[in-house]
């Protein structure tokens, strides 16, 4: 084992390989034989085919790694990897190593009047490499589209070692297999993304909040049908239940949050038509903010919410279209109880979907995902797909997505080192 | 190579980028690749090349051509696959003939207009009560509504005078009725001759009314269309206008005919004489009189309007028919989906291939629909035909009435 | 040549009908929108998920491999026949099967025609945007496996941007659904973004579900007319840097202006370098402010005309060049080849140059018409196809062209795909080790290349 620490040392330098006091870098029960803090992707590719020849287990992460499955194995931390190496005001384009802090880019992005959409579930302490590995599906994904939609190209060290490219300045590019969307979304199962071509918008124009407080979730998801009926489609428009949203005021019921970035005429028209709808739904408090600090404030705080979901680990998480929200919210109080005493309920009106905590996620969701289908949707991700099969007794189905997954992540990845705690 | 030389550049200017899908019906409803515009040129194009034989499933990809046009229209390298189709059609008759049910049923009668009479005379006749008497599917003999289809025992050329007069005559007009309309759609006759001398227009309707060729024309026999195209003249060349209702037969006299005889230099100058004094009906009435005061009407109707092929892409006549049947007092004009699309009868590709013109029919027939008209106006007696049954298929009341059969009743 | 007794198991499957072995057949599915031909042993068209299971698994059986085919409009041989193989074309597989205009999804047939979809949405007031020029012919299961792209990409993105599910027959013969009603149903890894551009190679889709959206309550269209193409180019980097994001950026070139004033007599000024056609859409408020900057930075870039159209006429007026700009380029010779290489945007100017560099070195006359917001280029190279010697020189101009995209580090395709016409250009844009990533994901689906074998890439 002692052979495997010197040839990374010998890679990244002796300060970057860590064998002792590594629990700040690590999640989970397991011991990896080594953290290690490559500097480039050239370093990584070194650190991965050490592994290959030592037979041994590869995690990685922006800050901290799961450790599950990497007894002995390596741990590798990108935090070195955090540089914006171009940013391209005329293509709208940036280079982006792969441990770069989420929070800092957008602000560094900001400083030059540029928007990065994507918003992973913990912006603070997330990073680029992880905002792609995993690929969360936004409440702000309606107007922007998800996540993937924002890379362009990425340079990424296969689990054999091998470093590859794909991509271009272009957005529109379909010569060869669609790698570059296809990896976002595959932790690190793939191999490790060291750098991200992200795609970049123009700073929007105008912005403007709107938060109430409204007697019930069932209410704001009445409220939100009838602003897209209007065909008004804000950024984000959520619910939360009052547990969390007593986070950003005292709220009496659940915590409605609309923000819309737009050009200035229909941004100030947009949250008028929006307080309105939400006023006839009952809401008893209203209001439009303007002031784009106290904007940005309104925002921080529902990132906050965000990542406070994130960390609730017993959730069931669903679509069924946002028409169907409303009766989505009555069928569930039938499953998991009543919503508006339920510690977490988030309710994505653009998205159609609902985010819910329950104390038996595992049984729930099977109930839930039986309702969500009978409504023309199901759970999300993973799951839901197995669900989904299980539902129509289909077990063949079931089956063949497995072995579809596993034949793709087994090409890549014949001796099985990358990402040991990922099961699909 | 034959005749399909005489087109062989303008074959090769087809680029295959298939942009003729989307305007070709027949592939609309057959979805084969040979059933469009590409794969019919490029088989075209094929047999000149000697890499396809003319079979029969090449006959059929040629022959089930619509001829509507469309994909002209659609073409972005200005390809007239209607046009070379009719050039094969042509090198198909050059090779082996006309199909045999279209020559000894359809094509020759029309030529001899006492077979084409004794036809209709015996239809009209027994031959309906003998329909009458077998099963109920046969109504719709090939797509074509055999029973409603009505059928004159005397032509409407030998029921009225030859010289129509009216009172104080502003105009002298030949009527060129049509074989379809002077032996079926007599009715129809009858309206066009009322809307015409209720304006004062003097109507002539010679006894001898020759079939216009086009049957023949589109099927490659350009021996007997010249022939019916000279006997047409013959007879019709002395008056000073010549009006018809039938949108192919106007097609043929006002544009087809000078195609015919580009190879004839000595007679064409007398074709091209002839077809600029010939007009389609609503061309006529809407250009030359002033019809609108005299259109009465009390009860409300809702009416839709069918585009012929032959008005819309051979000819251009669009407006005019609508300016007429929205100056009838309460009638409420609506427009349908796709107006201007084929109907699906196309001459004979209704009776070779009648599962697929009437799915092309049903289409047609369902935008009429939609529109909740009471009654649907167009300009051609086989579309009106072909439509009527389209539109019984589908259990609906909407009747079919030619332009000149709405004027003329609003002219009582 | 199929065996009677194959020939017999797919009419049974299918039915006689929809199973095709004439010689006209053979012949008439021997290409696509390239000048590429192929003869199939026959053409098979399913009508349901389950024939095309049937069809797969007896050919897999019997080792027949099998091309995929929509309307065959495609530009990069993706249809054509290989030896050996069946078609399989899905133009009678065409039921709009469910539309819900409240959860923006609607659920189709690979056959169903782009165009079809968007005469059903447009009663709702809704759309699906991706918009490729063939939109009136192409089908939903050919859009996508090109991911076909359009003019209004650049603000709206692709194909691949409007898919939320699908269901797919894979070489296994085993159907599996990936994706679902919305974009957070993958299965952990985005199976849905990897059938979408990979030209049938991987699987056969059977339904579709595709995201709709309401159609902008307004749109303002413009016509700004340059000196040079530079101008031009300059001013659609100003336009975004601005702030901007055009639904339409659609440029044409001096040689394209003049064959469309030769064609239709559109009124653009015959000496003038370039044509640029812009549409902003949104909300009505917001037009008056990007029309005001749009037409300001164009006049900074020494635009000779701005128009902004007050009327529909207008629009069609602007539009209607563009419009017949093919056509009319395939009036002055035969024809034409389409290309499409892709530049980032700022290197316009010098793809732009690229072109002229390459029209003097082979003598070739090429009219280029593009999406500048998105730096696809379509450089249209006029020739007969009957003198082969000019064929060859315009295979070697092609080439070429697709080099200077890739030293400008752009790419060969950025909409029409890459198929057989350009698989040995594949190794210059990527280099072998991420071909061999390419060649991992189609081992992953398909081992025995039976699904459109030697198209994209060769295993």
């Amino acid at each position: 084992m002692s052979d495997l620490v010197a040839k990374l040392k010998g890679i990244v330098g002796d300060e970057y390989v860590v064998t002792a006091d590594m629990s700040q870098y690590l999640r989970g029960k397991e011991q990896p034989a080594a953290v290690v803090f490559p500097g480039s992707t050239e370093e990584v590719s070194g650190i991965v085919k050490a592994a290959n020849d030592a037979n041994v287990k590869v995690n990685v992460g922006g800050k901290v790694v799961e450790t599950k499955g990497l007894s002995g194995g390596i741990a590798i931390v990108m935090s070195r990897m955090n540089q914006i190496e171009e940013i391209d005001h005329e293509n709208l384009t940036c280079w982006v190593q792969a441990g770069m802090n989420h929070q800092e880019l957008i602000e560094k992005l900001a400083a030059e009047n540029l928007y990065f959409a994507p918003e992973p579930y913990a912006v603070s302490t997330s990073s680029i490499g992880g905002c792609f590995g995993i690929g969360d599906v936004d409440t702000k994904t309606f107007n922007y589209l998800p996540t993937r939609t924002f890379i362009l190209a990425y340079e990424s060290v296969l689990p054999t070692g091998d470093i590859y490219k794909v991509g271009t300045k272009c957005i529109k590019c379909v010569s060869g297999y669609d790698m570059i969307h296809f990896i976002v979304g595959t932790r690190a199962t793939l191999g490790i993304i060291t750098r991200v071509l992200v795609k970049l918008l123009p700073m929007p124009k105008a912005f403007r909040a709107v938060i109430a407080d409204i007697p019930s979730l069932q209410a704001a998801a009445v409220a939100f049908k009838a602003i897209q009926k209007r065909k008004i489609f804000p950024s984000r428009m959520n619910a939360v239940s009052k547990a969390l949203g007593n986070d950003v005021m005292d709220a009496k019921g659940a915590l409605v949050l609309v923000d819309i970035e737009s050009y200035p005429v229909s941004a100030a028209q947009y949250a008028k038509e929006i307080e309105a709808e939400l006023r006839i739904a009952g809401a008893t408090f209203t209001k439009v903010v303007e002031d784009k600090a106290e904007y940005d404030e309104v925002v921080a705080k529902w990132l906050k919410i965000r990542e406070k979901i994130s960390l609730e680990e017993n959730k069931v998480k669903f679509t069924v279209g946002p028409a169907k929200v409303g009766t989505a919210l009555a069928n569930l109080t039938g499953i998991v109880g009543n919503l508006e005493e339920n510690p977490c309920v988030l309710v994505e009106g653009l998205n159609g979907k609902i985010t819910v905590f329950s104390k038996n996620a595992d049984a729930d969701a099977v109930a839930i995902n039986k309702m969500a289908m009978g409504l023309g949707g199901n759970v999300s991700g993973l799951l839901g797909s197995q669900l989904r099969c299980k539902a129509y007794n289909d077990n063949e189905m079931l089956e063949e997505i497995s072995r579809v997954l596993n034949s793709i992540r087994s090409q890549f990845d014949p001796k099985g080192i990358m990402a040991p705690g990922i099961k699909l | 190579m034959g005749v399909l030389a005489e087109v062989y550049e303008k074959l090769n200017t087809c680029g295959r980028c298939g942009f003729c899908h989307g305007a070709c019906k027949t592939y609309k409803k057959d979805g084969a690749e040979y059933m469009v515009s590409r794969g019919r040129v490029q088989l075209i194009k094929a047999l000149a090349d000697g890499k396809v034989d003319a079979d029969h499933d090449y006959e059929d990809a040629i022959n089930s051509c619509l001829l509507c046009g469309e994909c002209a229209i659609a073409c972005p390298s200005g390809v007239r696959a209607h046009e070379l189709v009719l050039v094969a059609r042509r090198d198909l008759k050059l090779r082996k003939g006309i199909k045999p049910f279209a020559k000894s049923l359809v094509l020759s009668s029309l030529t001899k207009p006492g077979r084409l009479s004794f036809g209709f005379g015996f239809f009209a006749g027994f031959g309906k009560k003998m329909l009458n008497g077998l099963a109920s599917g046969m109504q719709f003999y090939r797509g074509i509504d055999v029973l409603t289809m009505p059928a004159s025992k005397v032509a409407f050329a030998k029921q009225v005078p030859e010289v129509i007069t009216v009172p104080n005559p502003k105009r002298k007009v030949a009527f060129y009725v049509g074989c379809f309309m002077n032996h079926s759609l007599v009715e129809t006759a009858h309206s066009v001759v009322k809307v015409l001398t209720k304006n004062d227009c003097e109507v002539i309707v010679p006894r001898e009314q020759p079939c216009c060729g086009l049957p023949q024309y589109v099927y490659g026999d350009f021996e007997s269309a010249k022939a019916q195209a000279k006997k047409v003249i013959d007879n019709f060349g002395k008056y000073d206008t010549i009006i018809t209702a039938c949108a192919s037969c106007a097609s043929q006299l006002k544009k087809e005919m000078i195609e015919l005889f580009h190879d004839e230099p000595a007679y064409l100058p007398k074709v091209q004489e002839f077809a600029a004094k010939c007009y389609e009906f609503s061309e006529f009435v809407a250009k030359e009189l002033e019809i609108s005061d005299k259109l009465k009407n009390e009860t409300p109707v809702i009416v839709t309007y069918h585009d012929p092929c032959h008005m819309v892409r051979y000819n251009t006549i669009t407006e005019q028919p609508r300016k007429l049947l929205k100056s009838v007092p309460r009638l409420n004009y609506v427009e349908m989906f796709e107006a201007n699309r084929c109907c699906g009868a196309a001459g004979l590709v209704q009776a070779f291939y009648h599962e697929l013109s009437s799915a092309i029919t049903a289409d047609k027939a369902q935008n009429i629909i939609n529109t909740g008209a009471d009654v649907v106006a167009t300009s051609c007696p086989a579309c009106m035909l072909k439509i009527n049954s389209g539109l019984k298929l589908k259990g609906s009341k909407t009747q079919i009435k030619h332009v000149a059969d709405v004027l003329a009743a609003a002219l009582d | 040549m199929l065996s009677h007794s194959a020939i017999d198991k797919l009419k049974s499957i299918c039915g006689e009908k929809d199973v095709i072995t004439s010689k006209i057949g053979m012949y008439a599915y021997g290409y696509d929108g390239t000048m590429l031909w192929g003869v199939p042993e026959g053409i098979v068209m399913p009508e349901s998920t389950q024939e095309v299971v049937d069809v797969v698994n007896l050919c897999r059986e019997q080792g027949i491999t099998i091309v995929p085919r929509g309307a065959g409009t495609n530009e990069s041989g993706g249809s054509v026949p290989v030896d050996g193989c069946i078609i399989m074309n899905f133009s009678r597989m065409k039921k709009i099967l469910e539309v819900d205009i409240e959860n923006y999804v609607a659920i189709v047939e690979p056959g169903v025609v782009n165009w079809d979809i968007q005469e059903m949405l447009a009663k709702y007031g809704y759309y699906y945007p991706p918009d490729p020029a063939s939109w009136k012919a192409s089908t939903m299961g050919g859009n996508l496996g090109e991911c076909s792209g359009g003019p209004k990409c650049f603000k709206y993105g692709v194909t691949r941007d409007f898919i939320y599910g699908l269901e797919v027959v894979l070489p296994s013969g085993k159907v599996i659904w990936v994706g679902g009603k919305d974009f957070s149903s993958e299965p952990m890894y985005d199976m849905t973004r990897i059938f979408v551009g990979s030209e049938g190679t991987l699987g056969f889709i059977t339904k579709i579900a595709i995201r709709i959206q309401p159609v902008p309550a307004a749109k303002k269209t413009m016509l700004a007319i340059y000196n040079t193409p530079e101008d031009g180019s300059q001013s659609v980097a100003d336009i975004v840097a601005a702030g901007i994001i055009p639904t339409t950026l659609e440029m044409m070139d001096n040689l394209i202006i003049n064959t469309t004033e030769d064609f239709v007599h559109a009124g653009n000024p015959r000496d003038a370098g370039a044509l640029l056609i812009l549409e902003v859409d949104g909300h009505p408020g917001d037009m008056d402010e990007q029309v005001k900057t749009i037409g300001e930075i164009v006049k900074k870039a020494n635009a000779r005309e701005f128009k902004v159209a007050t009327s529909a006429d207008e629009v069609d007026k602007i539009w209607l060049a563009r419009r017949v700009a093919f056509g009319s380029v395939a009036r002055v010779r035969p024809n034409y080849g389409v290309n499409d290489i892709t530049v980032p945007r700022s290197k316009f100017p010098q793809a732009i140059a690229g072109i002229e560099k390459v029209k003097k070195e082979f003598g070739v006359t090429i009219g280029t018409v593009a999406h500048a917001g998105d730096g696809n280029l379509h450089p249209l190279i006029l020739f007969d196809q009957r003198d082969k010697e000019e064929v060859e020189t315009v295979h070697a101009a092609e080439k070429e062209l697709c080099k200077m995209a890739i030293a400008l580090e752009g790419t060969v395709s950025g909409e029409h795909g890459i198929g057989l016409l350009k698989k040995p250009l594949m190794i210059q844009e990527y280099g072998p080790a991420t071909m061999d990533v390419f060649k991992k994901i189609k081992r992953a689906f398909d081992p025995q290349s039976q699904f459109n074998p030697g198209k994209l890439l060769d295993l």
